[in-house]
């Protein structure tokens, strides 16, 4: 008798999803699912309203990376005002997003790796649930845990002092920023916020250092499980700097296919329309993107830390260039297609935004006082940025009154669809096949492989809410076999 | 509450999403808050709590989270909050007595904390509040400000610790 397993929702991750795993009469695993079940209307909330709003506005769409939509946004405006796709805005404008946008990339990865992934790592995926958790790493680990507290801190505070604020930050503005750093934050960010070493610029790199060191250290003793889980070939798709360097805030759009040829050769940002395309399946609100030259069967690709290390040739830093060369010599220069190892890589890019971090506090354009800068005004926009997760894609068009009558976004999450798919079936095959009993580290398993991406499903697809589980065995014919809860 | 007697450092935190009508019922309280700008009292908002938010309530004596809430309370609701060990972490968000739990795991202190939860009619992606919600998160910043420009805390605890 064929069967489904549902397991609802995913717990750990933003918003509302749902996996079905389908099994056939002998429990084998034929198909798995990451269902989307919530519609998306952020795009229909935008359009009617004023595009100076745009950058402010978007921030509603989640309270996890609102800094990567707030500054997609002001890039897209940045076009409607003339003030060029990214490489036109005054030095002191770029540096200060630069510095907002590497606060928000350092504090977003601290939290995944410590809040979220950590507990499966320091614990085991089949650990006891109730100490499988942020609580119980503390219990454990507890210096771990307050550094990951302070490194979250110290990127809070560098997005509010060049947002603004925490929340609706308001510090791109079109064709540039409203407000430069002061020394005397400059200098706190420097020596230590509130004169506290520990939240230092040095601190922070030291610490992230540190991290990458615990995750090679724990590899070297589960290298089976972390280069065999969920591990499958894939294409790759990020910005990168024109001259091939890692670049979180802006780039050309490149991509490698699994054997490193590449198949997206440096596109303009502003023909993303020409690379990309988006399909739609009967079973998912979520869109599945692809490469429009290679078709959806061939064309999908992955996105975030992982695919922007395979794609780009160097990181400029000398930190994170020494971890990205260990990282590289690991596959012999090949695109690594091993979806635990996007810890690995968020570790790196965590290291290389504290290198950034510091090096855009010793800059003293950041105390320049030419914020803004205006051109043509024309009637379309386009902002592309790698946000935490992965590429973000802002598009809008704009009428003559000024008001947006178009906008699409494709989220980094929509963007990794399809291979979060095809990781929750590699953990369903690895770890359900020829079992018909719902377990929680089966269960859970299916969730450490969507969590190595790090969805925010909240962005995709702007559920809200607390998410119970629960885990249903249904045969072919819809019955309902087996249920498992957790958290109701 | 550590020291009451002494002049308690108190904290209003609201969180929720003012991009989601009623769900910024937290911030909007917390803001008029802040416009009274009474002594002793700060205020912080976010979308939503975090890990770093333990380090903010170990250095208060008094916290009161603001939230809004789908569940049927009339207006609104306030009451004593415990550390919640037992951690049910199901998005990035943490929940205020997870939060408690943390700063009492990592800073070896628990502030006395209240959880104020205003009723919300409508969450749709849209701005500005419902009118029930609106009349909701007013009568609630009205009873939080009596009670905080009161400053009798040891009333506070007697009357919903």
């Amino acid at each position: 008798m064929a069967q489904k397993i549902t397991i609802e929702p995913v717990t750990r991750v933003e918003g509302h999803g749902k996996v079905t795993i389908h099994l056939d009469d002998n429990h084998q695993v034929t198909e798995s699912r990451l269902h989307i079940v919530e519609f998306r209307g952020f795009e229909r909330f935008v359009c009617g309203r004023p595009f100076w709003e745009a950058p402010v506005l978007v921030q509603r769409l989640c309270g996890i990376c609102p800094v990567s939509h707030h500054l997609a946004a002001a890039k897209a405006m940045d076009m409607l005002v003339g003030a060029g796709d990214g490489n036109g805005l005054t030095p002191v404008a770029e540096k200060m997003r630069r510095l907002m946008h590497y606060g928000q990339i350092f504090q977003s990865h601290v939290l995944h790796f410590f809040h979220l992934a950590s507990p499966d790592l320091l614990f085991g995926i089949d650990a006891d649930p109730a100490q499988r958790n942020v609580i119980g790493v503390i219990m454990e680990h507890t210096e771990l845990a307050k550094q990951a507290v302070l490194m979250r801190k110290y990127g809070q505070e560098i997005i509010a002092a060049t947002a603004g604020k925490k929340i609706h930050g308001t510090g791109a503005v079109p064709g540039g920023i409203n407000k430069n750093l002061s020394l005397e934050d400059r200098d706190a960010f420097l020596n230590g916020i509130n004169g506290n070493p520990d939240l230092s610029a040095d601190k922070m790199i030291k610490w992230a250092e540190a991290a990458i060191a615990l995750l090679l250290d724990y590899h070297s003793s589960h290298t089976e499980f972390l280069d065999g889980f969920a591990a499958f070939p894939s294409n790759h798709l990020s910005l990168v700097r024109p001259d091939g360097a890692l670049d979180l805030y802006h780039g050309v759009i490149r991509a490698v296919d699994p054997e490193g040829k590449r198949i997206v050769n440096d596109v303009d940002s502003r023909d993303y329309l020409e690379v990309v395309e988006e399909e739609v399946r009967s079973w998912s609100y979520m869109k599945f993107p692809y490469i429009k030259e290679l078709g959806p069967k061939k064309g999908w690709y992955r996105v975030g830390p992982l695919a922007r290390l395979n794609v780009c040739d160097f990181i400029p830093s000398p930190k994170a260039q020494a971890a990205f060369e260990q990282f590289r010599a690991y596959t012999k220069g090949k695109p690594n297609s091993m979806s635990m190892h996007y810890h690995w890589a968020r570790l790196i890019e965590t290291l290389h935004a504290a290198e950034v971090m510091k090096e855009l506090l010793l800059d003293p354009d950041l105390q320049g006082t030419d914020l803004v800068t205006k051109g043509e005004r024309c009637g379309e926009g386009i902002g592309l940025l790698e946000a935490p997760r992965g590429t973000l894609f802002h598009h809008y068009q704009v009428n003559e009154q000024d008001l947006i009558t178009m906008c699409n976004l494709i989220v980094s999450t929509t963007n990794n669809n399809e291979p979060m798919n095809r990781a929750v079936n590699a953990a369903a095959v690895a770890q359900m096949t020829g079992k018909a009993e719902i377990t929680e580290p089966m269960m859970n398993a299916v969730e450490v492989a969507i969590r190595a991406y790090d969805p925010c499903l909240s962005c995709a697809t702007h559920a809200m809410g607390q998410m119970p589980l629960e885990v249903t065995l249904y045969d072919a014919a819809g019955a309902v076999l087996d249920q498992q809860r957790k958290g109701m | 509450m550590s020291s009451p007697s002494a002049s308690p450092k108190v904290l209003v935190y609201g969180f929720g999403n003012p991009g989601r009508e009623d769900d910024g019922a937290g911030v909007a309280l917390a803001e008029r808050i802040r416009a009274a700008a009474l002594p002793g009292v700060t205020t912080d908002t976010n979308y939503q709590l975090n890990v770093e938010d333990a380090l903010l309530l170990s250095e208060h004596d008094l916290v009161i989270f603001a939230d809004a809430t789908h569940n049927p309370v009339d207006r609104f609701s306030f009451y004593r909050l415990q550390p919640d060990a037992s951690v049910s972490f199901t998005t990035h968000a943490m929940s205020p007595g997870s939060v408690l739990a943390l700063c009492t795991q990592l800073y070896g202190k628990t502030p006395a904390a209240y959880l104020l939860e205003i009723a919300g009619t409508s969450f749709e992606l849209r701005e500005g509040m419902s009118a029930e919600g609106t009349e909701n998160a007013e009568a609630a910043g009205a009873f939080l400000l009596e009670l905080l420009r009161e400053g009798s805390f040891e009333r506070v605890e007697a009357l919903y610790g």
